[in-house]
């Protein structure tokens, strides 16, 4: 297992530096540049005060080779440093820091939220089977066909306009008051959940199905086991492991999926933090987001395989 | 947002009247506008206690006027050659051309807003608190950059009358119908709102202002000699495309309510403005005129525009019927000064907020202009412009008029509409002063209805 978590590690650490790499290039291959942004004149027909733009250029050193830049960012990278965005003067890893909360409560919450309803009603429908199997079928494409952002905008319109419930838009941070907290996020996680529910759902319902119908199952039965047991016991340990592989990704693409939610419900999140980086081609910002993102994946990736092992011990082995 | 905890030296307000804010008088020295004198209010002193004096006006024009500091207002300020203090209370700004135009430079639009010359030596400060003299101060605890920023009123105000509201939050909302939302749900007082949202939100219950701070928008015909289509170096082709488009319709299909037809490049009320008139909608006018220049048959014209831009295409079909193919060319950014990239169309697309034409001059008409990619010169236009720049503030309004009818007698352009946000907001909570087309009211402008704040 140390053997496992050390390999891992060793691969995290290449992966951001080649991710950060990527970034970096792609970020300067895209029209534009921070100089732009900063005179106001970075929009789609802009045009620059030339004098004016070169010697802010040269200032913010983007008139230095690609690589000479990289190996600047990554330098002051390594010791923990992230940078200042030149666009708000801001100390990158506080601004992250400041964002991290908004994110991390609605893709926790999200996920939480998705999987628990989503593995309940698949087990529900997998043992009572019938009209509700049919209708998690049908919930689950619906939940793929419906756009989050109608979705979203019918949640507003109806519990924010109409009913008066909750906010529309806007985060509560939870030290300023925890009731508003919850309040400010029902409606996102709302949406993520609904999203992701139903395909959680088919997927617990068909390998809760597929356990069941084992061999061991039958032979539980004949010797008297309570049908809880089989079901919680046995069958559900059993049909976890792709449903833990599916909280693992929901966890990661949740993370994109905030990117969208948090500018709906104009969230302070990390996802539009990088929107709008990227849109005013503010590097260190963007760079300090990816970071954050590849090493909260890995560890991800790390927890889920971890799980793994628990839950399958033939994995511990390989 | 600025304003409500950065005066600036001279306000323009709504009407866009200039008016004494830090400033109580100012006036050029001389003749020629290459000397500006400002005279200051006594007693001011910013929030972190540096006395706001000629050396502090002087800190704030040299501060901005470096271009390594990434001011917008720096190209502007490049020819100032001296900021005199002339006393504790006078300034004198000198220049090394002249500029009639500094009394709106130092205003909310430009470079008016004074920062504390302690906070200009460490600027890192300025970027999580504010450092001015004014109505409000910047909670930093309360405040997420990029998110929403809130102001509480500041007590030692000079002018506390002035001061409306206990607390003011300035929150930055990505989507238009979220933030309508929040507005019909009573979270948010008043927000700026877009074409797209205007009407929804008027049926819904909101009071709407505005639209304020045109932009116009319309074709920059770059190509104004023929070198790529001959066509266009002749002056009646070029007015015969000017005829040839629907204004009132295209206007009212793409901006609806937030838009107004103009065939210049001014606005109603603005400097330049000569009234409608030089090209109403007139297909058969453009046809007679294309036929005299030898275009009976019309000819093809390459346009360069953004994607996604939808009125090259509203063009495109009236130019249609008048025989003239738009060959539109989508790129995902459009760099107008890129000469040697624009030299190779006919026309390219226009959005620019409308500023006073001797300043439009230096963006597109002038032979040196940064949109004029063939170096386009019109004699009357270097002229009119000559004497406008030293001209006094009544000459130069009369030479401003005459610069525009210039610019559209040339048919160098092809302006379609002009248009602008508005305001949606609650008019039990707040009001909005507003002058259509002209300007974006600053958020200290918006006082409460009844006589509570809040």
């Amino acid at each position: 297992m140390m053997r496992l978590v050390a390999r891992r590690l060793i691969i995290s650490v290449a992966l951001v530096l080649f991710i950060s790499l990527l970034t970096f290039v792609l970020q300067t291959l895209a029209p534009g540049d921070v100089a732009r942004t900063i005179l106001g004149c970075g929009g789609q027909t802009a045009s620059c005060p030339e004098q004016q733009y070169q010697a802010l250029r040269h200032e913010l050193g983007l008139d230095q080779p690609l690589m000479v830049q990289y190996w600047q960012w990554l330098s002051q990278a390594l010791t923990g440093d992230l940078g200042v965005s030149p666009v708000s003067g801001l100390d990158v890893s506080s601004a992250i820091l400041s964002r991290l909360p908004v994110t991390a409560s609605l893709v926790l919450l999200g996920t939480a939220a998705t999987a628990l309803v989503g593995v309940s009603v698949g087990v529900l429908s997998a043992v009572r089977g019938g009209r509700l199997g049919r209708v998690v079928d049908v919930l689950s494409l619906l939940g793929f066909a419906l756009p989050n952002f109608w979705l979203a905008l019918v949640f507003m319109a109806l519990f924010s306009v109409t009913l008066g419930l909750l906010p529309a838009t806007g985060y509560v941070p939870i030290d300023v008051s925890p009731r508003d907290w919850a309040l400010s996020l029902i409606l996102p996680v709302g949406t993520l959940m609904l999203a992701g529910m139903a395909g959680f759902a088919k997927q617990t319902r068909d390998s809760m199905l597929e356990s069941l119908s084992q061999e061991y199952v039958r032979f539980l039965r004949a010797n008297g086991a309570s049908e809880l047991s089989i079901v919680f016991r046995h069958a559900l340990r059993n049909a976890a492991i792709p449903v833990v592989t599916m909280v693992g990704m929901l966890f990661v693409g949740l993370f994109s999926g905030a990117l969208f939610i948090e500018s709906v419900f104009a969230l302070p999140g990390m996802g539009r933090l990088a929107v709008q980086a990227t849109l005013g081609h503010d590097l260190p910002i963007v760079q300090g987001v990816v970071v954050v993102f590849t090493l909260i994946v890995v560890a991800t990736n790390l927890v889920v395989d971890l799980v793994y092992g628990w839950l399958n011990p033939k994995v511990r082995v390989t | 947002m600025l304003a409500l905890a950065y005066d600036v030296l001279i306000y323009q307000a709504p009407d866009g009247s200039l008016q004494p804010q830090l400033a109580t008088s100012w006036e050029y020295v001389g003749e020629g506008n290459t000397t500006f004198e400002l005279s200051l209010r006594p007693d001011i002193t910013f929030v972190d206690g540096t006395p706001l004096d000629a050396e502090a006006v002087k800190a704030n024009i040299e501060y901005r006027r470096d271009p390594a500091v990434g001011s917008q207002s720096a190209a502007q300020l490049a020819a100032v050659s001296e900021v005199e203090v002339v006393d504790d209370l006078t300034v004198r700004v000198h220049l090394a051309t002249p500029n009639p135009l500094l009394p709106s430079l130092f205003t909310q639009g430009g470079a008016g807003a004074m920062i504390s010359p302690a906070a200009l030596a460490d600027p890192a400060g300025v970027a999580t608190e504010t450092f001015g003299v004014g109505r409000y101060q910047l909670d930093a605890n309360r405040t997420v950059h990029g998110d929403h920023y809130t102001f509480v009123a500041n007590p030692d105000y000079w002018s506390p009358d002035d001061v409306h509201w206990d607390e003011v939050v300035v929150s930055f909302l990505p989507e238009e119908s979220a933030a309508l939302a929040s507005l019909q749900a009573g979270q948010l007082d008043a927000g700026m709102a877009t074409s797209a949202t205007v009407d929804a939100g008027r049926e819904a219950g909101l009071s709407v202002a505005g639209p304020g701070f045109p932009i116009v928008a319309g074709l920059n015909i770059w190509d104004r000699t023929g070198e790529v289509v001959p066509a266009l170096g002749d002056v009646r082709v070029r007015q015969a495309l000017n005829y040839a488009i629907d204004r009132e319709a295209i206007a009212s299909a793409l901006a609806g309510d937030s838009g107004r037809p103009t065939d210049q490049l001014a606005a109603p009320d603005q400097s330049g403005w000569n009234g409608d008139g030089f090209y109403p909608y007139d297909p058969d006018k453009a046809r007679e005129l294309l036929a005299e220049a030898g275009y009976a048959d019309g000819f093809t014209l390459p346009v360069r525009t953004f994607t996604g831009e939808q009125l090259t295409q509203a063009i495109a079909d009236n130019l249609g019927d008048v025989g003239v193919v738009l060959d539109i060319n989508a790129d995902e950014q459009m760099d107008q000064a890129d000469d040697a990239g624009n030299r190779e169309y006919g026309a390219g697309f226009l959005g620019w907020g409308v500023s006073p034409p001797v300043q439009m001059a230096t963006y597109f008409w002038l032979p040196d202009a940064l949109n004029n990619p063939a170096d386009s010169l019109d004699e009357t236009l270097v002229q009119l412009q000559q004497q406008a720049l030293v001209a006094d503030e009544e000459t130069l309004d009369e030479l401003s008029g005459q610069i525009i009818a210039r610019v559209a007698e040339l048919a160098w352009f092809l302006p379609v509409y002009l248009q602008g946000e508005s305001v949606l907001y609650d008019a039990d909570v707040v009001e909005v002063p507003w002058a259509n087309f002209q300007s974006v009211p600053t958020v200290t402008e918006l006082r409460p209805t009844s006589s509570n704040g809040g």
